[in-house]
C-alpha cells in the first residue's frame, strides 16, 4: 500500500470528538471560569519576608539546577549520581573573528563518549533557539549559529578521530542543540555509543573533532587502510582519561526463554556508573517465521514491507522495562529516555540508569496493557 | 492568561487532545474523565506557560501524562466500544479495516499514528506533545506505519 493512499485512509477515519468528550471540556471550562478571581492580598510584613525568601531559594535552586546538569545528566535525566565525578572539563578552546568554541565537557564510562561543545557568538543581542516553557529548553533548528556562519566554521564532516583513527558515528549516537539564556549561545551535546563500533578506550586517549573552519573533501589524506586521516587544520584536539572501562562490570547472563516460538536472552549485560546496558539476543527459526508470514498472506512484493525476523520481536522490546522478581519496575516511569534504543533482526540494545543494589532477582519483562503490570510470563531473566 | 482565554484556546485544541485521548484509553468515560482532569491540572499551572504560542503542546502534554498516569492507576480494561466512533454510518469498509488494524497496535504507538495522521504534526511536535525524545517517535511511526499498511492491505483485500 502507497504512503498516499494509507494516509488517505487515515485522514478519511480519523474519529471525531463525541459528544460526551465535548460535553466534559465543557463541563471542565464552565468550573473553571466560575472559580472566584484571586483577590489582590495586602502581605503582612513577615508574609512578605516569607516570600522573598522563598523566591530567592527557588532562584538559587534553579541556578545549582542549570549549572549542576553536565552532559551526562542531559542525556540520562539526572539518574546517574555519579556523573559529576566522572566529567572532565574545558579540555580545548578556539576563537575565530565572530565566535568562540570550547569543549566544556567530556566523559567516557566504559561504553559511551560524551561530549558537550559550547559556540559564543560574540556579538549577540539575543538567545538562540525557541524556548518550550513546558521544559524550560531553547530547541535549536540548526547546528550553527551566525557567527559560525560567518566564520566559515562548523562541525564539518561525520565521525571523529580517536588516537588519530578515523571513528565513523556509531549507531544509537545522539547529538542535541540547545541555545541558553545567554544571548549567542549554543550547546552541543554529545552522546556517542562506541560499543556500537566494538571500540573500547582505556587509559589516557586523544580525541579530534571535525570542528574548526570547513576544510575542503579534496584536501583530505588517506593512511593505507584509506581511513581519512585528521588533518592540521580545522580541528579541535584534546585528551581525554579513558580510564572507567577498567571499573565496569561485564555479564553474560544467557539465561534462555522462549516468547512466541522464538528463543531470546540477555547475552551481555555492562554495568558502569552511569548507565546500565543489556543486549539481546533471538532466534527466529525458519519454520515460525514461514508461518508468520503464511499467516499475513505471504510477503508483500514491495521489498521495504517484508516481514523479518525482527517483526515477531519488535512489540516485546519495545514494551520491555527492566523489573524485579515482584515485577515492579526498577525505573522512574517518567523518566523516558530509557528502554529499547535499536534493534536487528537477531540482537536488541536496551539502556537503563545505573545500579548500585541489585535485587535477587532482574527480569526484561513487557507491559501488559492488559492489567497495567509487567507480564513475567513473557519475561527474560537478567540476574 | 484569564479563564476565557484559557477556554477559548484550549476549545481549539479538542480535536487534538480527543485523538491523545482516544489513542491511550480504552472507552469514552475514560476520555472525558482524562480531559476533564487534563484542563484542571492545566488551569491550576497556568503560570508556568510563559510564551502563550506555545499552549497547544503544552496542553497536549499535560493531557498525555494524565492518560500516562490513569493507565497506570487502573487494574482492569474493557476494550471498547471505543474504537467504534471509527466507523461512519452507514457501514464503510475502510473505517471498519482501520478500527481492526489500529486495535493490534499498543496505545503509545496508537498515539503517535493519531497526531502524524489525524492532525498532521511533525515528528518533533509529536515529541514534545507526548514527552518522548524523536528517536522514539520515529522508531513508533515506522513500525505503525509498516504494521498498519500490511493489516489495512489484508482486511481491505487490496493487492500491492
Amino acid at each position: 500500500m502507497t504512503e498516499l493512499r494509507f494516509a488517505r485512509i487515515m485522514k478519511n477515519n480519523a474519529p471525531e470528538p463525541t459528544p460526551a468528550f465535548q460535553s466534559a471540556m465543557e463541563q471542565a471550562l464552565d468550573r473553571i471560569a466560575r472559580e472566584p478571581a484571586r483577590a489582590p492580598r495586602r502581605l503582612t510584613r513577615r508574609q512578605m519576608v516569607a516570600v522573598v525568601l522563598a523566591a530567592l531559594l527557588m532562584l538559587s535552586v534553579a541556578v545549582a539546577a542549570a549549572l549542576g546538569r553536565n552532559v551526562i545528566d542531559f542525556f540520562t535525566m539526572g539518574t546517574a549520581p555519579q556523573s559529576q565525578g566522572m566529567i572532565q572539563k574545558n579540555l580545548a578552546s578556539a576563537s575565530y573573528d565572530h565566535c568562540d568554541i570550547t569543549i566544556r565537557e567530556a566523559a567516557y564510562d566504559g561504553m559511551t563518549l560524551y561530549i558537550l561543545y559550547a559556540v559564543q557568538d560574540r556579538d549577540a543581542v539575543e538567545s538562540l533557539g525557541t524556548l518550550d516553557p513546558y521544559t524550560g529548553e531553547r530547541y535549536m533548528e540548526a547546528s550553527l549559529t551566525p557567527g559560525m556562519e560567518a566564520d566559515n566554521v562548523s562541525w564539518w564532516r561525520d565521525g571523529l578521530w580517536i588516537d588519530g583513527v578515523d571513528t565513523d558515528v556509531p549507531g544509537m549516537s545522539r547529538w542535541e542543540y540547545r541555545g541558553t539564556d545567554t544571548p549567542g549561545e549554543m550547546l552541543c551535546y554529545q552522546l556517542w555509543r562506541l560499543d556500537q563500533l566494538e571500540v573500547y578506550l582505556s587509559g589516557s586517549v586523544e580525541i579530534t573533532l571535525p570542528l574548526g573552519e570547513r576544510q575542503p573533501y579534496e584536501s583530505l589524506t588517506y593512511d593505507q587502510q584509506r581511513r581519512t586521516l585528521a588533518p592540521e587544520e580545522g580541528v579541535m584536539t584534546f585528551t581525554l582519561d579513558a580510564s572507567a572501562r577498567d571499573s565496569v562490570t561485564v555479564e553474560h547472563p544467557g539465561y534462555r526463554r522462549e516468547i512466541g516460538g522464538v528463543t531470546a536472552w540477555v547475552s551481555e549485560a555492562v554495568y558502569t556508573p552511569v548507565q546500565t546496558y543489556l543486549t539481546v539476543t533471538y532466534q527466529v527459526p525458519q519454520e515460525v517465521l514461514d508461518a508468520y508470514i503464511a499467516q499475513r498472506g505471504g510477503q508483500p512484493e514491495e521489498e521495504t514491507m517484508q516481514y523479518m525476523p525482527m517483526d515477531l520481536m519488535t512489540g516485546w522490546l519495545y514494551d520491555a522495562a527492566l523489573v524485579d522478581g515482584a515485577g515492579t519496575p526498577l525505573q522512574n516511569p517518567t523518566v523516558f529516555v530509557y528502554g529499547c534504543e535499536g534493534i536487528s533482526n537477531t540482537q536488541a540494545w536496551f539502556t537503563f540508569p545505573a545500579m548500585t543494589e541489585f535485587p535477587s532477582e532482574l527480569y526484561l519483562a513487557p507491559m501488559d496493557y492488559a492489567t497495567g503490570g509487567y507480564n513475567l510470563a513473557k519475561s527474560i531473566r537478567v540476574r | 492568561m484569564d479563564a476565557a482565554t484559557f477556554s477559548r484556546e484550549a476549545m481549539a485544541c479538542q480535536r487534538l487532545l480527543y485523538h491523545i485521548c482516544w489513542a491511550m484509553m480504552h472507552n469514552e468515560a475514560d476520555c472525558a474523565d482524562a480531559v476533564q482532569e487534563a484542563l484542571l491540572r492545566a488551569w491550576q499551572r497556568r503560570e508556568s506557560l510563559r510564551d502563550p504560542e506555545a499552549f497547544r503542546p503544552w496542553l497536549c502534554r499535560i493531557t498525555a501524562n494524565v492518560c500516562k498516569d490513569m493507565l497506570r492507576r487502573q487494574k482492569r480494561r474493557q476494550l471498547s466500544p471505543l474504537l467504534d466512533n471509527l466507523v461512519a454510518a452507514p457501514y464503510d469498509e475502510e473505517g471498519l479495516a482501520l478500527r481492526q488494524a489500529m486495535e493490534q497496535l499498543s496505545p503509545p504507538q496508537r498515539a503517535a499514528v493519531a497526531l502524524h495522521y489525524f492532525d498532521g504534526l511533525s515528528v518533533e511536535e509529536i515529541s514534545r506533545a507526548l514527552g518522548i525524545p524523536m528517536g522514539t517517535v520515529k522508531s513508533r511511526l515506522l513500525y505503525a506505519r509498516r504494521n498498519l499498511g500490511l493489516l489495512l492491505s489484508r482486511e481491505m483485500e487490496v493487492s500491492i
